[in-house]
């Protein structure tokens, strides 16, 4: 691979009549031009003429997007919502923490005016959860209410990671006592 | 914060392209703007400039004596600052201004502060010790779109009105030199303001310009460029605003031309209104809000 | 016995404006043609705790910029990202010691982000904001353009997604000619100083500022050579990220 592999932000890299515009390009005028520095990468896509055109590259920007799987760090937790640090996009993890908050008629998609959000999570337990909004100035909307969202790690109130039972309970290890959360199923 | 609706953003862009702008302008027709000398008594000079009686500046001129920049120690010095009041519009309270305070200080000390704008020698008193500050402190009133030329405007007529008192300067026993500001208020010299330039803005709104925007048209505008030019038809000063897009060189070099032909007549018609304001200084002025 | 010499401090005083800023060879004080740029040198990623950095020598002129981001905001809702820039010039930076902070900073702070912010795709990122903070260690003229360069190195160097990069120049007219790149002495003692940012592969003027009385012709030629300067500092900014790229 030689310099002149690398293209740098603004470089013509295709053209839309012969490509699909991809991760780190963008798109001028039917002109493919790339928004990062990187080798350029062709993909084919099944059942299309076009190939995917992607710029890859060292660094990349996560942000939150709606859609997307994240893990969060329980901070506070209300009868209304539970506020959490999104730690990790779509298993990247990110440089700065952005702040989050689940409502209580998000946590799970059955009999959503019953949830107590003290019996779906504590402050401290790390929860798998899908960005459903943009929310906010101050946190973005996430949503637990799919069988393999919820919380994935938690702690005892002896100090011993919980081991899940069933879809809403978790048992401590050492002193049998079982918990109430809001468990996601990861098999 | 004012906001404007896609729908009325889509129907000033559609109108601009069709050369009609909603107050009836086409678009390189500036407002007509008012311009009232000699307002503040305490100052050494002030300008009222009202642009169709919504936007509304005030400048005050007040010279002082103190030490000249060592970079340059036989000419005098220019303190601009401008500061857009919060009962001019409510962005405008605590931090707010800040920023458009900090961009129409630069823009206003970028015009003025060249040796070609006002004769800086001649306001040297004593070479390296004593000269005239010039102290230019601006006051946006009230916020209509087109702050930069409102400023321009008003700062132009306030340096044309300002008096600058008469000094002796004498050297005592001691070998200090001792300056005595005349009292007599007739006792002034005043400073040439012929070079001074007043600034034109274009607006680039969708693929055509505009001059001299309104707020809503400062809303829907991609990039701002203000230009400034004297009588001699010479470019002082230009400051492109970013916004939100570039603009291509071949389209700048258009902007420039445009913006040089419609300063050099905005000039001419400021200075017949300031030379009409400077024989009718025994009218009676009603008051500040008139 | 070693005596040290005792060498006379200039006093303050004294003007240093030479008589000639153009030799009869048309050649400036340093030796260089008009539409020379002094010796450049590039390097990104200086600064390991930042996402991007970039440090950029104009010769004497020495500036290093960092970006972190995208970073939560806590400003009202916006389905845009922000680019938040910050202008500082370190207080030995100049001939004359400078006093904390002066207006020239903001200032500058303005232009820099108004000149990188066309470049940014800023709906890739809502509701979030690009820091991008820059130091001017040693300044000898063309302080603004080589902090603009820098930051769109630093950008680029993060990895936030940018349109183009911005390349940026500076000019001045020094007797009766116009000169790129000037020297601080050639900024002091000139007249119509132009600092211009421009992406080059979209052909797009992003910042321009000037200030000084110039005629119109003279202008529209150094709007012209500001571009094409521009030009030249890009395709030196390409290179330089290539280079890095495969390290």
């Amino acid at each position: 691979m030689s310099e002149s592999d690398v293209v740098t932000p603004g470089t013509r890299i295709g053209s839309v009549d012969t490509h699909i515009s991809g991760r780190g390009t963008y798109t001028r005028d039917g002109r493919i031009c790339a928004s990062v520095v990187g080798r350029v990468v062709t993909k084919d896509v099944p059942n299309q003429d076009k190939k995917i055109i992607e710029v890859e590259s060292k660094q990349e920007t996560t942000v939150p997007q709606i859609g997307s799987i994240v893990l969060a760090t329980v901070v506070k937790t209300t009868t209304q919502f539970a506020k959490v640090d999104i730690t990790c996009v779509e298993g990247k993890a990110l440089e700065t923490t952005f702040m989050g908050m689940i409502r209580q008629q998000d946590v799970r998609a059955t009999e959503i005016d019953k949830v107590v959000i003290y019996e779906s999570f504590r402050p401290g337990d790390v929860v798998r959860a899908v960005v459903i909004s943009l929310g906010d100035s101050k946190s973005y909307y996430l949503s637990t209410a799919r069988n393999e969202l919820g919380v994935v790690f938690g702690t005892s109130m002896a100090g011993q990671t919980l081991v899940p039972v069933s879809w809403k309970e978790m048992e401590c290890p050492k002193t049998h006592l079982r918990e109430l959360r809001k468990v996601a199923k990861t098999i | 914060m004012i906001k404007i609706s896609p729908s009325e953003k889509q129907f000033l862009i559609d109108g601009i392209k069709q050369n009609m702008r909603t107050d009836g302008r086409s678009r390189l027709d500036y407002r007509a703007f008012t311009v009232e000398t000699g307002l503040v008594a305490q100052t050494n000079g002030s300008a009222r400039v009202k642009l169709a009686n919504n936007t509304d500046v005030l400048v005050g001129v007040k010279v002082e004596i103190g030490d000249p920049d060592p970079d340059f120690p036989d000419q005098g010095r220019l303190e601009v600052r401008v500061e857009c009041s919060p009962s001019a519009s409510p962005e405008f309270e605590g931090r707010g201004a800040e920023e458009m305070n900090a961009i129409l200080s630069a823009m206003l000390r970028n015009m003025l502060q060249n040796a070609r704008t006002v004769d800086w020698a001649s306001l040297c008193i004593s070479p390296g010790k004593q000269c005239w500050i010039v102290y230019v402190d601006c006051l946006v009133l009230d916020s209509a779109g087109n702050l930069f030329d409102a400023l321009s405007i008003a700062t132009k007529s306030a340096l044309f009105n300002t008096k600058v008192p008469k000094i002796e300067v004498m050297e005592t026993s001691s070998g200090q030199t001792e300056i005595e500001v005349s009292d007599d208020p007739s006792d002034f010299t005043r400073l040439s303001t012929a070079s001074i330039p007043i600034s034109v803005t274009l607006a680039k709104v969708g693929s055509r310009y505009i001059v001299d925007p309104t707020i809503e048209e400062e809303l829907c505008m991609e990039s701002r460029v203000t230009i400034a030019i004297n009588s001699k038809g010479n470019i002082c000063s230009i400051q492109k605003g970013g916004v939100s897009s570039g603009i291509n060189p071949s389209e700048f070099n258009k902007m420039l031309q445009h913006a040089r032909k419609i300063g050099l007549v905005l000039l001419k018609e400021l200075d017949a209104l300031l030379d009409k304001e400077e024989n009718n200084d025994t009218s009676t002025k009603i008051g500040f809000a008139r | 016995m070693y005596a040290p010499q005792i060498k006379s401090v200039r006093p303050l005083q004294q003007s240093d404006k030479p008589s000639k800023f153009i030799g009869d060879d048309g050649k400036r004080i340093d030796g260089r043609s008009l539409d020379e740029f002094r010796s450049v040198f590039m390097r990104t990623g200086m600064v390991k705790q930042a996402k991007g950095s970039a440090y950029i020598e104009l010769n004497n002129t020495k500036v290093i910029c960092s970006a972190y981001g995208p970073r939560q905001t806590n400003n009202e809702f916006s389905d845009k990202g922000m680019l938040n820039c910050d202008f500082k010039i370190a207080s030995f930076a100049s001939k004359q010691r400078r006093k904390k902070t002066r207006d020239e900073d903001k200032e500058f702070s303005i232009y820099m982000r108004d000149a990188l912010e066309i470049s940014v795709n800023l709906d890739k990122f809502p509701k979030s904001v690009v820091d991008v903070y820059a130091l001017v260690l040693e300044d000898d003229g063309s302080a603004l353009a080589a902090a603009i360069m820098c930051g769109s190195l630093a950008l680029a160097d993060a990895g936030i997604e940018l349109y183009d990069l911005v390349g940026a120049c500076s000019a001045i007219k020094v007797d009766s000619h116009i000169v790129i790149d000037p020297s601080s002495t050639e900024q002091k003692y000139g007249v119509g100083a132009i600092t211009c940012a421009h992406m080059s592969n979209l052909n797009e003027i992003t910042q321009l500022t000037e200030a000084g009385d110039v005629e119109y012709s003279t202008m529209v030629e150094f709007v012209n050579m500001c571009v094409d300067g521009c030009r030249k500092m890009s395709d030196k900014m390409r290179q330089t990220l290539a280079t890095e790229h495969l390290k």
